[in-house]
């Protein structure tokens, strides 16, 4: 099951090198950005701070941003496409973090994963390509929207759940 | 508690947002949503913190034996507890029981005195951590070699009935001496044969066996932490005394304890099973430290000063000073018994620097010889096996 780790690493970058060879110039920047990752992902190993294990992962999304630069993002092939290979990478965090920390990992967080991406990309269907907004400004409006359900959200919690017994 | 992760995937939404006003494309901002959706689950499924209870069947046990724990744990998610014994993780939906066994390698306590209690939800986004106080300890006694017979006679006896042969007549098994027959005498203690010769009644007569004071002392002040073969020889030390202590406690004499490491340590003698674990409960802190400097004469001290003269003194130490053989002369000069049982691991090997050891080694030993009873115990035999030969010790 550890190998699937990093399989699912693998799969990711392999499909980012893929989903930008229509390109030269963005087939070496995606490249760059998984090199970058990847070093990050050594000093990761090395170091062990987790920061480092959340900057690499970011940089492997930024690796997808740029593998899909030059493709329609209002296209529903272009969501899906970018939305399955970003559950690739969430999979591998998860795998990497739970299987680290807890030695095991439960079918439930893979299936809320999974649901999570389901739900962006319908909800991007709903939100900012159906009725209630078009293209950048309806991102916007949506961003505004998440920005204000955060601030409610990020409000800390009450005091009986740090206490354990 | 909110985790890393969960900074981190705010972190990772803001950033995908400010990327996507930046470069004025809408991909950032679609590719953020996922982060959200997961922050928004963790948030409708607000874990509790999780319960833990750990039990095991005894609180003593023996070195090499296997203990069992189970633990009940309460709760839904991952978990990762860690005690003074165990290191558990994994995940729990409500209750779970988790197994654990555990074998004791070495003597010593294992005090539980906190237990550390991690537990996450389901998507890594929320954390429960507690340090709580624990209670509970574990005695895992020395390995104890099973002696049949221990065949030493202490100069001097008490005047309670006991094992020890003594010099007063009486009732006993061993045969002393034969006299004639006076009224009172039992006629089960006729000698049938001598009578026949003498042609008058003749009666066997038998050593009276009597408790005796035995101490132990243990030197074990030259091990250093870290060198593997002086592990070896002071767990085998510490092996041999609790051997010895439990063999003379079930003998009804009175046994005492000395340990001379970086300070003395003492027991007074005692009898029964009183005296068998209060000497392995104090056997349990022995350990390698640093070298001590502690001169054997406090060793000698405590034994004149607080134990019965004529008492039985069974030295085991490695002879790694050369201040033990004044200290032995002056305890016999004090009517005091000594055995000496010297552990070692020189063994037969051939090079120049073994053959240095052994030749010091036996040096120090035909010296000793001359004024006390000694055994050269290499520590691949067992204590047992080498005892056998010895002959009775008057």
């Amino acid at each position: 099951m550890k190998r699937s780790i990093w399989i699912s690493l693998g799969i990711y970058f392999f499909l980012l090198l893929l989903l930008s060879s229509y390109s030269l110039r963005i087939f070496l920047l995606s490249a760059m950005t998984i090199s970058i990752a990847v070093l990050l992902l050594i000093l990761y190993r090395i170091i062990e701070s987790e920061i480092f294990f959340y900057a690499y992962n970011f940089t492997g999304i930024t690796a997808l941003l740029i593998s899909l630069k030059n493709y329609n993002p209002y296209s529903w092939v272009t969501l899906g496409v970018a939305y399955s290979v970003l559950s690739i990478l969430l999979i591998h965090l998860y795998l990497y973090r739970f299987f680290q920390k807890f030695g095991t990992i439960k079918r439930e967080t893979l299936a809320y994963l999974l649901l999570a991406t389901l739900l962006s990309f319908f909800s991007v269907q709903i939100f900012m390509m159906g009725s209630i907004g078009y293209g950048f400004w309806g991102a916007v409006g949506l961003g505004v929207a998440i920005l204000i359900l955060l601030y409610f959200l990020i409000q800390p919690k009450s005091k009986e759940s740090s206490d354990s017994t | 508690m909110r985790t890393l992760q969960y900074y981190a995937f705010v972190i990772y939404f803001a950033l995908l947002l400010l990327l996507s006003f930046v470069f004025l494309s809408p991909l950032p901002a679609f590719l953020s949503l996922p982060f959200l959706w997961l922050i928004i689950f963790s948030e409708f499924r607000i874990t509790k913190p999780v319960k833990v209870q750990r039990s095991f069947p005894e609180k003593r046990y023996v070195e090499g034996n296997v203990v069992k724990f189970r633990y009940m744990i309460e709760g839904h998610g991952y978990y990762f507890i860690k005690d003074s014994a165990n290191q558990l993780q994994g995940f729990c939906k409500n209750i779970c029981v988790e197994k654990r066994d555990l074998r004791l390698r070495k003597f010593g306590k294992i005090a539980f005195r906190k237990m550390e209690i991690y537990f996450e939800d389901f998507l890594g986004l929320y954390a429960h951590y507690s340090r709580k106080k624990d209670s509970g300890e574990i005695k895992v006694y020395p390995k104890i070699e099973y002696m049949r017979k221990f065949p030493i006679k202490p100069r001097k006896t008490r005047t309670l009935l006991g094992d020890y042969p003594s010099k007063r007549k009486g009732r006993g098994i061993e045969f002393m001496d034969i006299r004639e027959y006076e009224p009172g005498d039992d006629m089960r203690r006729i000698n049938w044969k001598a009578t026949a010769r003498a042609d008058k009644l003749m009666v066997n007569e038998y050593e009276s066996e009597r408790t005796g004071d035995t101490v132990i002392l243990l030197d074990v002040r030259r091990f250093y932490k870290g060198s593997e073969e002086y592990e070896k020889i002071l767990n085998a030390s510490v092996r041999a005394a609790a051997t010895i202590a439990t063999y003379l406690s079930r003998t009804r004499s009175r046994v005492g304890l000395v340990i001379l490491g970086h300070s003395v340590d003492w027991i007074y003698p005692t009898y029964g099973k009183r005296a068998m674990y209060l000497i392995l409960d104090r056997l349990l802190y022995v350990r390698t430290k640093r070298i001590s400097r502690l001169p054997f004469d406090y060793g000698k001290f405590i034994v004149s000063r607080f134990f019965p003269p004529n008492s039985f003194v069974i030295l085991i130490s490695p002879l790694l000073s050369w201040d033990i053989d004044d200290a032995v002369v002056e305890l016999l000069a004090k009517k005091y018994d000594i055995l000496v049982l010297s552990p070692t691991l020189i063994g037969d090997e051939n090079d120049l620097a073994t053959e240095i050891l052994r030749m010091e080694r036996e040096v120090r030993l035909r010296r000793l010889r001359l004024y006390a009873r000694v055994v050269d115990w290499n520590i691949r035999y067992p204590l047992t096996s080498v005892l056998k030969v010895l002959r009775v010790m008057r």
